[in-house]
């Protein structure tokens, strides 16, 4: 059974990046450039863990994390934020918006796949 | 009264009978001894018997054993000794294993940037681009990139990112080091303590060169790192090596194709203009054949 992993930054070179990063782990990646974005594409096919940055136009991806902890369908979705605030002010606020992980940019692919092994068997 | 008769005969009856007693115990007593006897010549036999067969054997086997435990222990220590072997290689692998995983990391942060970079040539997306990757490669959100101006020779600010309270036109007076890159075109970064993550004076902690046909026409000066970064780490140098030449030929297309627009839109612009004029008297019209007519035409 393949696995579905979404990526959600506004940045389309992060994106890129990471896709790259995750590209040959037999998962399958699909990309979204905001919170609104992203809740579009999780109503049409569940995803298995997202990867989310909190910086966004529309919606910031505290607020995403929210609507979808509130959400029955949703709220087991594993989330990953992949923020450039390290700060512990940030993440307070991730975490108390549901998040699972919280990693800071720039990415390291062995650190970005041991986070995501600790959701995904 | 019993008479003295009657005494003596039941005197002579007691005695009969503890002799009968006493010879009943001693015959007893010779049936106990030739049983000892006989068992200690049992004793002797079983233990005769058992030196000869069993309790050899079983020294035997001690023996046989112990050579075996001896080595099996041998056996083991070189057991112990292989795993080791392997454990060190497998810790070597492992290492080795990270070490290209992180290289291949690298690499992918190199390649997504100059594709990144190279993948428009609209001059803001490029601008764009370059911002994102100083954000989120390198890790800097205090930055300014400033580029020459070909008319007076001053480098104009063009971007910047989280330094709006020190933002400027050009390069500040003061900032010694992006004025030095930009004319020497030397890349330029601070050795920053554990911890540092910016100058506590303000200025720059790296000025990379922006260098395109051997010509430095900019420079970005990054001011400070982000909180999570622990100074500028090999990838960085690499990064900043990649912006200086890719980001360099990005932005001097992307400016190249909108002078080259510019030019296009003049141009038609003034073919539009001159399809507007009026058509050229035709000189061999019968009807003209005065300027004045030439003039009214």
């Amino acid at each position: 059974m393949t696995t579905n992993i979404l990526l959600v930054d506004d940045t389309r070179t992060v994106l890129m990046f990471e896709k790259m990063m995750l590209r040959g782990t037999g998962f399958n990646i699909d990309m979204a450039m905001s919170g609104l974005q992203a809740l579009e594409k999780i109503d049409k096919c569940k995803p298995d863990l997202i990867l989310l940055d909190i910086m966004m136009p529309e919606m910031n991806g505290v607020e995403f994390c929210r609507r979808l902890r509130s959400s029955e369908r949703f709220a087991d979705i594993p989330v990953i934020i992949v923020t450039t605030k390290g700060d512990a002010n940030m993440r307070d606020l991730a975490f108390q918006a549901g998040c699972n992980d919280f990693m800071t940019k720039p990415v390291q692919k062995t650190e970005l796949l041991a986070k995501i092994s600790n959701y995904i068997s | 009264m019993k008479n003295d008769n009657e005494v003596t005969a039941d005197l002579i009856e007691r005695f009969q009978n503890s002799k009968e007693f006493t010879q009943e115990l001693v015959t007893e007593y010779e049936n106990l001894r030739r049983a000892v006897v006989q068992l200690r010549v049992e004793k002797r036999q079983l233990e005769q018997e058992l030196c000869g067969t069993e309790v050899g054997s079983l020294k035997v086997r001690i023996k046989q054993l112990e050579f075996d435990l001896a080595a099996q222990h041998d056996k083991n220590q070189e057991m112990a000794a292989n795993y080791a072997i392997a454990d060190r290689e497998r810790r070597e692998f492992e290492e080795r294993y990270l070490d290209v995983e992180n290289q291949n990391s690298d690499l992918v942060n190199l390649f997504i940037a100059a594709q990144q970079l190279h993948s428009t040539i609209d001059y803001a997306e490029v601008i764009t681009i370059l911002k994102d990757v100083v954000i989120n490669m390198v890790g800097s959100e205090d930055f300014a990139i400033y580029m020459r101006d070909t008319r007076d020779d001053r480098a104009r600010l063009i971007a910047h990112h989280g330094i709006e309270h020190r933002c400027m036109d050009s390069i500040a007076s003061g900032d010694i080091r992006s004025t030095q890159t930009l004319s020497t075109g030397k890349m330029w970064v601070a050795k920053l303590a554990p911890g540092q993550r910016e100058h506590l004076n303000g200025q720059p902690i790296a000025c990379i060169p922006l260098v395109a046909d051997g010509v430095v026409f900019g420079v970005i000066t990054i001011y400070s790192i982000l909180t999570q970064k622990d100074g500028f780490k090999p990838l960085d140098y690499e990064l900043f090596e990649l912006l200086s030449n890719q980001a360099a030929t990005a932005l001097m297309g992307a400016r190249l194709n909108a002078l080259h627009k510019e030019q296009e839109d003049d141009l038609d612009n003034f073919v539009t203009m001159l399809g507007a004029l009026p058509k050229p008297a035709p000189l061999d019209d019968p009807r003209i054949s005065s300027l004045e007519d030439l003039i009214l035409w």
